[in-house]
């Protein structure tokens, strides 16, 4: 059982009879797995942010429908991946006029490196990304992540193995960036 | 030692004294220690490239603009009598305003001649889009085809296209719906009748006259439930997975019962008894299920647990060895049909899962397992497990089997000898 969970029902059945401040410590405890979610399922990181944004509105004005409160980060989760998707078409659809490409700014050489390191995350099959939106941003066990995607723990393990193996393949092809 | 275990010794997921194990092997096998700092390396750039990152989850919560004014919502029973009192009052209060005024609008009755000249829109809606991965197109038959996007209607006579690598779901008006991936190209009679040019669609009949799709030449009339058809260049494959049909052509019409399938080619139908695709298409069935929502989600849970206890029974645990026996007993025959069956290695997923699968049977001390939980001895196990990865290796393309395989040992039948890396 998650370590939190106990805690997660009370403050999620606190909330949902309006208690804010019990709501911000839900945000507290499982903000960082949510951007995390939001991060994985997003087309961009800024995109992420105003998803986990929308959906943090959304699952407070929401709560009510939460029937099983210890399941709140689940909930939470399905909420941002369905705005994440629906962002995910919108970019699509504006992505048939693209914008000018501008000039990319003088980086620093590590700079260069982390974003070359996110650029590869970013290119991984979705389920893939996610575990290591999951770990690395997250900062979640593998318990946890397991949890929250309902798969067990070896699978969890196995897709990390699966997306660490892609980076080292894309990251060797960009060595000179590295 | 395979890489799952380097993982779990550097993301912190072993216990001491496993952690005091792997480091004692570590020290002893220097190709290891490299591997070791081959993913420790990733790992730090990993965890460099995310550190920045780290502060951002909580500036976003701090960011997080609530307004107080939005609470929980409740609905409160009174609210809603209230409300239905107030829509009846409207009610009344309407239809005393029309009695008010019916003199008046009578005085000036409608040009009759008029309104029954005004031609009806022939536009009909029979369908919606309702998810469309990668390129679809429409074609109105009215100018140039456009792109199909969720959410469009579908009007009698369009043509849908289906390109490869795309798939696209669709909704009819009496709640049908359809699944077409593999190049497909289908034509709306009606709401209820489809031609289906090529491709393959997977259809979720609902309730009401028989659902009718054409393909090869013959018609599938089918009765509520889930079938699929797929049209090879004018050769089609009829199968039902629930529900029946009949399947119509030149000759006798014949009934398809669930698990049934039938080929037809210029009009000519015959039953085909075979079945060998059938667990194949059955999984593609799950897969699209899952792509809509997982409302078979049970049975897709279940193959995921049938394999997630096959990799379970790798952790050194005798916790699972119970259960594996047990899985293996219930599932090995339908798991290597299921892995080795032609159309599922054409699926980038499975054939990945097959190979490892498949190589983890025979290489770390899975096949004796598996051996003891079935009927199988391990030479058959392993036997079957390089005829499965010949299977992958000559039937799909871009395929290469040299991560999993020592290729030169693939050659020969697969005794019980090491022939994967």
């Amino acid at each position: 059982m998650n370590s939190n969970e106990g805690p997660t029902a009370a403050l999620a059945a606190r909330a949902a009879r309006g208690d804010r401040a019990a709501f911000d410590a839900l945000l507290a405890l499982h903000g960082r797995a949510m951007l995390a979610v939001a991060r994985a399922h997003a087309p961009t990181p800024a995109d992420a942010e105003e998803v986990f944004q929308e959906s943090a509105m959304r699952a407070w004005s929401e709560l009510k429908q939460l029937t099983n409160p210890e399941k709140f980060l689940a909930w939470t989760c399905s909420i941002i991946q369905n705005a994440a998707r629906d962002r995910g078409r919108r970019a699509k659809l504006r992505a048939a006029a693209p914008l000018p490409e501008l000039p990319a700014p003088t980086e620093e050489p590590s700079e260069g490196k982390r974003r070359a390191i996110l650029q590869a995350v970013e290119s991984l099959e979705p389920a893939q990304r996610e575990v290591i939106e999951l770990f690395y941003f997250g900062g979640l066990t593998y318990r946890e992540i397991s949890e929250l995607i309902g798969k067990s723990v070896p699978t969890v393990n196995l897709r990390l193995a699966d997306a660490r193996d892609a980076l080292r393949g894309r990251l060797h092809n960009h060595a000179d960036v590295i | 030692m395979n890489r799952e275990t380097i993982q779990y010794y550097l993301d912190g997921e072993m216990d001491a004294a496993e952690r005091a194990a792997f480091e004692a092997v570590i020290a002893r096998d220097p190709a290891l220690r490299a591997e070791v700092d081959r993913y420790r390396s990733l790992d730090a750039d990993l965890r460099t490239a995310y550190a920045p990152a780290g502060g951002e989850a909580e500036r976003a919560i701090a960011n997080l603009n609530i307004h107080e004014n939005i609470r929980p919502f409740k609905r409160d029973p009174r609210k809603v009598v209230i409300g239905l009192g107030a829509l009846a009052a409207v009610f009344v209060a309407g239809v005393s305003i029309g009695l008010l005024w019916a003199p008046a609008i009578r005085e000036t009755p409608p040009e009759t001649g008029k309104i029954l000249k005004t031609k009806a829109p022939d536009i009909v809606n029979i369908g919606m889009l309702t998810i469309a991965t990668g390129p679809c197109s429409f074609n109105f038959g009215k100018g140039e085809a456009r792109a199909a996007v969720a959410g469009d209607f579908i009007q009698k006579g369009a043509e849908l296209a289906v390109p490869a690598g795309a798939r696209a779901a669709c909704v009819s008006t009496d709640g049908s719906e359809l699944y077409f991936d593999r190049d497909s190209s289908a034509v709306w009679d009606d709401a209820r009748s489809l031609i289906l040019t090529s491709g393959r669609v997977f259809a979720r009949i609902a309730g009401g006259r028989p659902f009718t799709i054409r393909a090869g030449g013959a018609e599938m009339l089918a009765q509520p439930g889930s079938v699929q058809i797929e049209n090879h260049g004018g050769a089609a494959e009829f199968m039902v997975y629930s529900g029946g049909a009949v399947i119509d052509g030149l000759g006798k019409p014949f009934m398809l019962k669930p698990g049934g399938r039938a080929l037809a080619a210029k009009g000519s139908v015959m039953p085909d008894e075979s079945g060998d695709d059938l667990l194949f298409s059955r999984a593609w069935a799950l897969e699209i299920d899952a792509a809509a929502g997982g409302r078979d989600a049970a049975i897709v849970s279940d193959l995921g647990a049938m394999l997630d206890r096959l990799g379970q029974s790798k952790m050194p645990s005798d916790i699972y060895s119970k259960a594996f026996n047990e899985a293996a007993a219930a599932c090995k025959t339908a798991v290597a049909r299921f892995f080795t069956s032609d159309d599922a290695i054409l699926h980038a997923e499975l054939r990945r899962g097959a190979a490892r699968l498949l190589a983890e049977i025979a290489d770390e001390g899975l096949a004796p397992v598996l051996s003891r939980g079935t009927a199988d001895s391990e030479f058959e196990i392993r036997k079957t497990c390089v005829g499965g990865l010949k299977s992958i290796a000559s039937k799909t393309k871009g395929f290469d089997p040299s991560k999993y395989i020592d290729r030169k040992a693939l050659e020969d039948d697969g005794g019980p000898k090491k022939v994967f890396k």
